[in-house]
């Protein structure tokens, strides 16, 4: 079986995961689990790249996808630095309590 | 073999042009070394870190100018993945300016407030060289990692006063939306790079040009869902609601930079892919729909919100979502006129909104920001020059003469006019004349004389600094305002040289 | 197309069948005699001091991030390594660069102390 003809059902894939990660975003309260949901898109994005870049047949998507797999670990750094000082300054894990500043 | 003669081997390979880079090169520069002093530096002496950014920017801001002259015909660089030309410059050269006074007011604030690290410095110049870097970004691929650059580092600024929880919760908020925000960006990019087969902007240009007559759905969706995702980082509505709580967490100073900076840098971002990436047709007929209903949305859900609020924060806050509708009538209008028309306006909004925030900046005492509208009664009898100031710049963020926001307006809702789109510019017109109501309030409330019996609050004295950030800000309105071709000249020059074919 | 899949739809029945009827015959020929030592998470000897799900020291989270940014950086040298010969020397320079960045990051971690276990 060719990589162009398993294209479609990829792209599928990705899209599906995509919403899992987005319903994800918007429905759960733990932030760690937030931060996971956010992972799992961009994860979604880079089988679009990949899968993409075998179908065209060229690099840039293979390239990109690398490029996000970095930011995404950046990112994971700085959220989980956050995390655990947002905990430690004395709040809960729960994004609905984070309410100070609405109005 | 002499070391000179090493010297043609370490040469790059032709398509590297290390000197279409050179601002960024130098603020990276400094960002770097910026992070070493800070090892080696005493606390008592951080102030000299200051001085060393304010260095690095000035330096990156020398080779703008150089550059400038250098760019007079657009090219790219780097194999196409960035746009060497007076567009980006442009921009680059008022994001240097802003950072440049966002540093000056910065080491006060910090050290009223008990945070004066080293790492604010070079997190600034990180996030000033991702917003540049996204001012010239001629690929996608370069469009994302700016993005990223300049918004983790932001998310770190935002969280900065590590032991305020609303600090935090803004670091946090800004940073779980902007992680959201930027899995859309991707999505996006990653069907327009399917669908057109590159990430460079000008061969995606080309593609959809040779593309013929049909437009592909998965096309339309990658531009939308891109769309989302830099809507999300000008705070146009309804992407906005992260942008009050961020802005009224995050460190005084922080807001000042990123309220400004990153507005400018992905207004850049976005004319250049909207505007003259997608402006063939038949794709511009699809995406005007969105960005037009999304320029009208964040027009009134700022100036309608901003008349509820009663910090001056999240006024400005909210303010600055509608300043962005306005801007957004330029990419939606895609004439020449309607671009430089952006750019000056974009330029206009940096000077005043600058200055707007570091009167709160500067007036911050020790333990808090004095942003709420009780404290701000009756300023203008303790605090004269800095009242007027104020006032200065919220006539200009109103679209008052003889302010720079006046032209600003001015040329933005003409060229909308000019191109047949008399609704937004009524939309517009109508919008600003609800905006009067609360930049007004402001302003008669700081001239309204307090009560006797009113608690007295504890401004604090202006610095040096602070005082010419507030002076330079206040005669950069007025100037642009009243000798408009000064500005208008560059920014015409900037829209002509902007990169349009590799 | 989708015809190619149906060795994996089958192997998945059969999975399910087999791990099914395993179960199934054990409840009903084998003998049942619970105790609280079977109760226990690991039967055979560690026996359980407190619950798994408590706090964690911060440093854990320190050492774990500090790994995840150094270790994805290095990414960057798989698709650098394939055309380095084509780079020639400018190729290595380059790369010198990217590291250099790299390690002023790890001095940077270190005289910060993150590295430190207390």
């Amino acid at each position: 079986m060719t990589a162009s003809a398993n294209f479609p059902y990829l792209l599928a894939l990705a899209a599906f995961l995509f919403s899992v990660g987005a319903l994800g975003v918007l429905i759960r309260r733990n932030p760690i689990v937030v931060f996971m949901c956010i992972e799992l898109m961009l994860n979604a994005v880079n089988i679009v790249f990949v899968s993409y870049g075998r179908f065209l047949n060229s690099e840039e998507g293979q390239v990109f996808a690398f490029m996000v797999i970095v930011v995404a670990a950046a990112e994971v750094v700085v959220g989980l630095a956050l995390i655990t000082q947002v905990f430690r300054v004395g709040r809960e894990l729960d994004i609905d309590d984070l309410d100070e500043l609405n109005e | 073999m002499t070391v000179l003669g090493v010297l043609p081997v370490l040469a790059p390979p032709p398509g590297i042009d290390i000197l279409g880079l050179l601002p960024e090169v130098i603020l990276a520069g400094g960002f770097i070394v910026l992070m070493m002093l800070d090892l080696v530096t005493a606390p008592a002496q951080r102030g000299w870190l200051a001085v060393v950014s304010v260095v690095a920017v000035a330096g990156a801001f020398g080779a703008t100018v150089w550059c400038w002259f250098d760019a007079a015909t657009p090219r790219t660089v780097y194999f196409g993945a960035f746009a060497y030309d007076r567009f980006g410059l442009f921009i680059n050269a008022i994001i240097l300016v802003s950072t440049a006074l966002v540093l000056m007011i910065t080491p006060q604030y910090l050290n009223r407030r008990g945070l004066h690290y080293g790492e604010y410095y070079a997190l600034i110049l990180g996030a000033a060289t991702g917003m540049m870097l996204l001012a010239g970004a001629g690929s996608l691929m370069v469009i994302f990692l700016a993005i990223e650059l300049l918004s983790i580092a932001l998310y770190i600024l935002s969280g900065f006063n590590r032991t305020e929880p609303r600090s935090q919760e803004a670091a946090m908020k800004y940073l779980l939306l902007g992680g959201f925000a930027s899995g859309f960006l991707l999505f996006g990019m990653a069907l327009i790079y399917g669908e057109t087969g590159h990430t460079q902007l000008t061969l995606i240009a080309a593609a959809i040009t040779n593309g013929g007559g049909t437009v592909d759905p998965l096309l339309m969706a990658g531009i939308a869902l891109l769309f989302v995702g830099l809507a999300f980082k000008i705070s146009a509505a309804p992407f906005h609601t992260w942008t009050p709580d961020v802005y009224q967490g995050a460190p005084t100073s922080v807001t000042t930079f990123m309220s400004v900076t990153t507005k400018v840098a992905a207004f850049a971002a976005l004319i250049r892919v909207f505007s003259y990436t997608f402006g063939e047709p038949l794709i511009y007929d699809r995406w005007k729909i969105i960005v037009y209903f999304v320029a009208i949305a964040s027009m009134v859900v700022g100036n309608v919100a901003a008349l509820r609020q009663t910090s001056l924060k999240r006024v400005l806050g909210y303010s600055g979502i509608a300043q962005g509708g306005y801007i957004l009538i330029g990419v939606v209008v895609l004439t020449p006129a309607a671009t430089w028309g952006s750019l000056y306006y974009l330029a206009s909004y940096a000077v005043a909104n600058i200055g707007a925030f570091a009167v709160i900046t500067v007036m911050a005492n020790r333990g808090e920001d004095l942003d709420s509208y009780a404290s701000l009664r009756g300023l203008a009898f303790r605090r004269p020059y800095v009242a007027a100031a104020m006032g200065l710049f919220l006539l200009s963020l109103g679209g008052f003469p003889p302010t720079a926001g006046f032209f600003a307006k001015f040329f933005v809702f003409a060229a909308a006019i000019g191109a047949h789109e008399l609704p937004l510019a009524l939309w517009g017109i109508g919008t600003s004349a609800v905006s009067v109501f609360y930049y007004l309030r402001v302003g008669l409330l700081m001239y309204t004389r307090p009560q006797p019996d009113e608690p007295s609050y504890n401004w604090s004295r202006t610095s040096l600094s602070g005082g010419g950030v507030l002076a330079l800000t206040a005669a950069g309105t007025l100037v642009m305002g009243i000798f408009v071709t000064l500005v208008l000249n560059i920014a015409v020059s900037a829209q002509n040289g902007i990169v349009l074919h590799g | 197309m989708l015809s190619d899949f149906a060795p994996i739809l089958v192997f998945l029945a059969v999975c399910v069948a087999f791990g099914a009827g395993v179960q199934a015959l054990a409840s009903w020929f084998g003998p049942r005699r619970p105790s609280a030592a079977k109760d226990l998470p690991y039967e055979c000897g560690i026996v359980p001091v407190e619950s798994a799900r408590r706090r964690f020291s911060v440093s854990f989270y320190v050492t774990a991030m500090l790994f995840i940014i150094f270790d994805v950086e290095s990414i960057f040298l798989l698709p650098w390594a394939t055309i380095v010969r084509q780079l020639k020397v400018f190729g290595v320079v380059e790369m010198g660069v990217f590291i250099a960045a790299l390690l002023i990051g790890l001095i940077y971690v270190w005289a910060k102390g993150a590295l430190r276990w207390d």
